[in-house]
C-alpha cells in the first residue's frame, strides 16, 4: 500500500477563506472521480462547488487548481470530456467518469480507508492493560 | 499502462496548441460566467460578482500556464522553440551571408569528429604503452 497520507500543502495561492482548510495534496482528483461518480457527466465549475458542499463547506477549492486535475485524469484515461450546454443555456466542456476511472476509483479509495483505519489505531485512546 | 496513455497524451499536446489555447479560454471563460451568475445570484453587484469570481480562480493566466504545463512536455515544448528560432536565424543569416550557415555548421560538425578522433587516438595510445 502506497502512502496516502502526504503532508498538507496548499494546492491553491490565493483566496484562503479563513476558517477553511486547503484541499491535501493529491486528494483533488480523487474528490472529482467521486463527484462525477454520484452526480453523473458535470463541467469544471459544477465539480468544484460539488466538491465545496460534500466537504461541508470546510474545504477552500483554488477552482483554478482543478483543471489541471482534471487535464490529468483525461490524459490518464480516468474521465472523458465533450462540449454541452448548461441549464442556463451557456456553453460549457462535461466531464463524465470512463470504466478505467471507476476502476481507478474504486482502488483508491480502499487505499484511503486502509489507510484512515491505520491512522485510527494509532490515534484510539491506549487500551488499558489487565 | 495509465502513463503510457499520459505519456502519449502529453506528447500530442505539443501539437496544435492554438486550437486547444483557445478551447481552453472558452472553457475558463464559461467557468466565470457560471461563477458570475451564481454570484449575482447571491446578492452582489456584477463588479463584486466578477472580482470574487476571478479571486476564487486564482488569477486567468496563472491557470492558464499551469495547464499549458500540464498538457504538454515543457522541455520538449521548449526545444522545439530553440530549433525554430536557430532555424529562422539560419534562414536569415544565409540571405545576408549567403555561405555563412554552412560554413558555421561544417565548422561545427567538423570539431565534433575531430574531437571523438582524437578521444579515440588517446585510449589506443593509452592501450599500446609497452609494459
Amino acid at each position: 500500500m502506497t502512502d496516502k497520507m502526504p503532508e498538507k500543502t496548499s494546492e491553491k495561492t490565493s483566496g484562503n477563506t479563513p476558517g477553511k482548510k486547503d484541499v491535501w495534496q493529491g486528494t483533488l482528483a480523487l474528490m472529482a472521480l467521486k463527484t462525477l461518480e454520484s452526480m453523473g457527466p458535470l463541467h469544471g465549475y459544477g465539480i468544484a462547488r460539488r466538491i465545496e458542499q460534500t466537504s461541508g463547506h470546510c474545504l477552500s477549492v483554488n477552482y483554478g487548481t482543478l483543471y489541471p486535475a482534471l487535464l490529468k485524469l483525461e490524459q490518464e484515461g480516468c474521465i472523458a470530456s465533450e462540449w454541452g450546454v448548461s441549464n442556463n443555456n451557456r456553453k460549457a466542456k462535461y466531464y463524465r467518469l470512463t470504466r478505467a476511472g471507476r476502476k481507478q476509483l474504486q482502488r483508491e479509495a480502499h487505499d484511503w480507508e486502509q489507510a484512515t483505519a491505520i491512522l485510527a489505531r494509532f490515534l484510539a485512546p491506549a487500551e488499558e492493560s489487565p | 499502462m495509465k502513463r503510457l496513455r499520459a505519456c502519449f497524451s502529453r506528447f500530442a499536446g505539443l501539437f496544435q496548441k492554438r486550437r486547444r489555447d483557445r478551447e481552453f479560454a472558452e472553457e475558463l471563460e464559461s467557468h466565470l460566467q457560471l461563477h458570475i451568475e451564481d454570484n449575482l445570484r447571491a446578492g452582489m453587484t456584477p463588479r463584486e460578482a466578477r472580482r470574487q469570481a476571478l479571486i476564487k480562480l486564482g488569477g486567468i493566466e496563472q491557470t492558464k500556464e499551469i495547464y499549458r504545463d500540464r498538457r504538454g512536455i515543457p522541455f520538449l515544448d521548449t526545444l522545439f522553440q530553440d530549433l525554430r528560432f536557430a532555424l529562422r536565424m539560419l534562414r536569415i543569416n544565409r540571405l545576408i551571408f549567403p555561405h555563412f550557415s554552412s560554413a558555421s555548421i561544417l565548422c561545427s560538425c567538423e570539431a565534433t569528429v575531430r574531437r571523438r578522433l582524437s578521444r579515440r587516438c588517446n585510449v589506443r595510445r593509452v592501450f599500446s604503452l609497452p609494459n
